[in-house]
């Protein structure tokens, strides 16, 4: 998907970035699962909205956002009034808190084909009040997952940032509830990537894509150390390496980079007897020399273990 | 009184979500250990299905902290209680912990993991090894045997207790197989982002911080000696008691035997004999400490030796590899 916006949508909440630049939303796999897995118990029937909370961080100047978790709202729609239970929607939030205490609501997610009245409503209730993404600015993301037939169709996920179009409206009250009616809100839509967290995340998603079909986790990479596995892996290495150099070759020295360039220096600044032959022979023999006896010894410790409990056993018998 | 039950469930069903989840939790606190609660219901089909997991608020301080701890069983009773409340017929199944090799294998974690296995037969734990040595992703799922807690139902540890429920440091943990359990959405989504997926840009370069897992053999081997130190004190124990066991015995033994040259005079004499079972209100044999800890440390000895071996081996080869073509 390509997006060309040269400014940030303007958004009307307090707290929202005075920067323009491009937005980004980014949702870590396991948030995505999540919600695809809400919405997948959920489908009693197509018109059933299914609605519910994305959590995680926001970057400080409020244009990049990391959704990293998800919960399913229940709400009640009927013709054009949708009613959240917002009870649920705090005590869910404040229990996640408990565990995940730098994480903020961020905004949330839907499933509907269209953007409609309601969903302004919907954003309505992201963008104000406590426990919700206020003072900053809410995002929307939306899964589609049927086409306009009904049918299910593999999910595609657009996000959004709402900015208020029309002069604010006076409180309402309604009943011991305070409604602000103001649901006009021009839906923009902003890119969104799908990214893993750490590597480990990585390797298991690797092995999930690569297992989907027959449903098994292959916990038995063993298996896999044949030489196609090889091939495949220094294929990857090669693939990383050229990309490192590109990176290289167009390389900007700040902040964003100052990892990376820490970790290059750290293994290219090679003492100089990387490059003396015989001294790096000798370091080699050291580390080997090494390893086998580590190696030795605990053979030996785990022999001796097997050998007290056989004797113990046995020493137990001749007693008797 | 407890009754062991056996088990049905043949193997652990774990939604993608909870896989991953999970998996982020565990590797973003490392080095800390991390826990959790596993969530989800018994499928008709003798397995377990997760399908919610729970993450403690907090690191553990120790192996199988937070599972007794009564803030983790608070945080998951709420927890619970708003799966139920959002219409999730789910409950508590089992924990996942972070661990290095054999260092789950404590006290802490065997007493908790019991106790829930009373409760619910098909309890269990999901090991994520952080040390991964020779696979990926090294995650399993264990539950204590029949042998195991048989014994601990009978609370008896002395060796011949142990030969009779065929328990040794081998058998305390059996292993269940897990499958991923992916809702059809996920399968259509994967099945059509799939190079995209593969190519995810986010932190490729992460690969070069070497030094993030180099050090993986002398944690092995710290916790190697820490755990051979356990069971030394403890092997110190029960040598003790073989010491004394035989010299006592040595005693009982020349007493019998003097009892019977005696009776044999006597019986010349035509007296009448002496009782020859005597001794036992005389010597008392001492008691065999109990094997329990020791069969833990064994097991988790056991576990770190196999892993740092594999360790070695892959070093090795990998060494030698290098070697060979640097120095050529």
């Amino acid at each position: 998907m390509e997006f060309m916006h040269l400014i940030k949508p303007g958004v009307a909440a307090p707290a929202a970035s005075s920067t323009s630049g491009a937005c980004n939303v980014k949702i870590h796999t396991a948030a995505l699962f999540q919600i695809l897995e809400i919405v997948a118990k959920q489908i009693i029937s197509p018109e059933k909205r299914i609605l519910g909370t994305l959590l995680g961080y926001r970057s400080e100047d409020g244009l990049e956002f990391e959704v990293r978790d998800a919960f399913m709202v229940p709400c009640d729609e009927t013709g054009d009034s949708i009613a959240i239970e917002d009870h649920q929607h705090k005590i869910l939030y404040q229990l996640y808190k408990k565990s995940h205490p730098k994480e903020s609501v961020l905004g949330w997610f839907g499933t509907s084909n269209e953007i409609d009245n309601t969903t302004g409503l919907i954003h309505d209730f992201y963008s104000k009040g406590s426990d919700r993404a206020y003072p900053f600015p809410a995002i929307y993301l939306n899964i589609k997952f049927r086409d306009n037939e009904g049918n299910i169709i593999s999910p595609e996920i657009k996000s959004y940032l709402g900015g208020s179009i029309g002069k604010k409206q006076e409180l309402n009250k309604v009943g011991w509830k305070t409604v602000v009616p103001n649901n006009s809100y021009v839906f923009q839509p902003i890119p969104n990537e799908v990214i893993t967290g750490t590597v480990t995340e990585k390797l298991s998603l690797n092995n999930l894509l690569n297992n989907k079909l027959s449903g098994k986790f292959d916990n038995n990479n063993e298996f896999k150390h044949d030489l196609s596995y090889l091939s495949q892996q220094i294929n990857m290495i090669i693939e990383l390496i050229n990309k490192l150099l590109k990176k290289l070759e167009t390389f900007e020295v700040n902040d964003e980079n100052l990892e990376l360039l820490r970790n290059l220096s750290n293994n290219l600044n090679n003492p100089s007897s990387l490059s003396d032959v015989e001294v790096l022979k000798k370091h080699f023999q050291d580390h080997n020399q090494d390893v086998i006896m580590i190696e030795y010894l605990t053979k030996v410790v785990k022999e001796q273990i097997e050998l007290s409990a056989r004797l113990t056993v046995s020493s137990d018998k001749s007693r008797d | 009184m407890k009754k062991y039950q056996e088990p049905t469930a043949k193997s652990i069903d774990i939604e993608a979500s909870v896989l991953l989840s999970l998996i982020r939790n565990t590797s973003e606190n490392y080095p800390a250990i991390f826990s959790g609660a596993l969530f989800g219901f018994e499928d008709d089909n003798g397995s377990v299905d997760i399908s919610h997991v729970c993450p403690y608020p907090y690191p553990d301080q120790y192996e199988g902290g937070s599972l007794k701890s009564r803030s983790g069983l608070k945080f998951q009773n709420e927890f619970a209680d708003s799966l139920k409340s959002l219409g999730y017929g789910v409950e508590f199944q089992g924990w996942f912990q972070s661990t290095i090799s054999g260092n789950y294998i404590t006290n802490h974690l065997v007493e908790s993991l019991i106790q829930q296995q009373f409760i619910n037969k098909n309890s269990f734990i999901l090991i994520h090894n952080m040390a991964s040595i020779g696979k990926e992703v090294d995650l399993k799922a264990i539950r204590l045997t029949e042998n195991f807690i048989k014994t601990y139902i009978d609370n008896k540890w002395k060796s011949k207790d142990l030969e009779l429920n065929k328990l040794s440091f081998l058998n305390i943990f059996e292993e269940i197989p897990i499958n991923i359990n992916n809702q059809y959405l996920i399968d259509l989504y994967l099945s059509e982002n799939l190079p995209q997926l593969n190519q995810s840009k986010l932190n490729e370069f992460d690969n070069l911080n070497l030094l993030s897992n180099q050090n993986v053999t002398s944690k092995l081997l710290e916790s190697l000696s820490i755990q051979v130190d356990n069971y030394n004190f403890d092997q110190n124990n029960f040598n003790y008691y073989q010491r004394q066991y035989s010299k006592e015995n040595t005693k009982i033994n020349q007493w019998k035997n003097n009892r019977k040259l005696e009776n044999l005079e006597r019986s010349k004499r035509g007296e009448s004999e002496l009782d020859v079972n005597e001794w036992q209100s005389l010597y008392k044999l001492p008691v065999e400490p109990s094997r329990y800890n020791n069969m833990l440390y064994s097991n988790a000895i056991d576990n770190l030796a196999d892993d740092l071996l594999k360790k070695c081996d892959e070093e090795l080869i990998k060494s030698f590899a290098v070697e060979g073509k640097v120095t050529e």
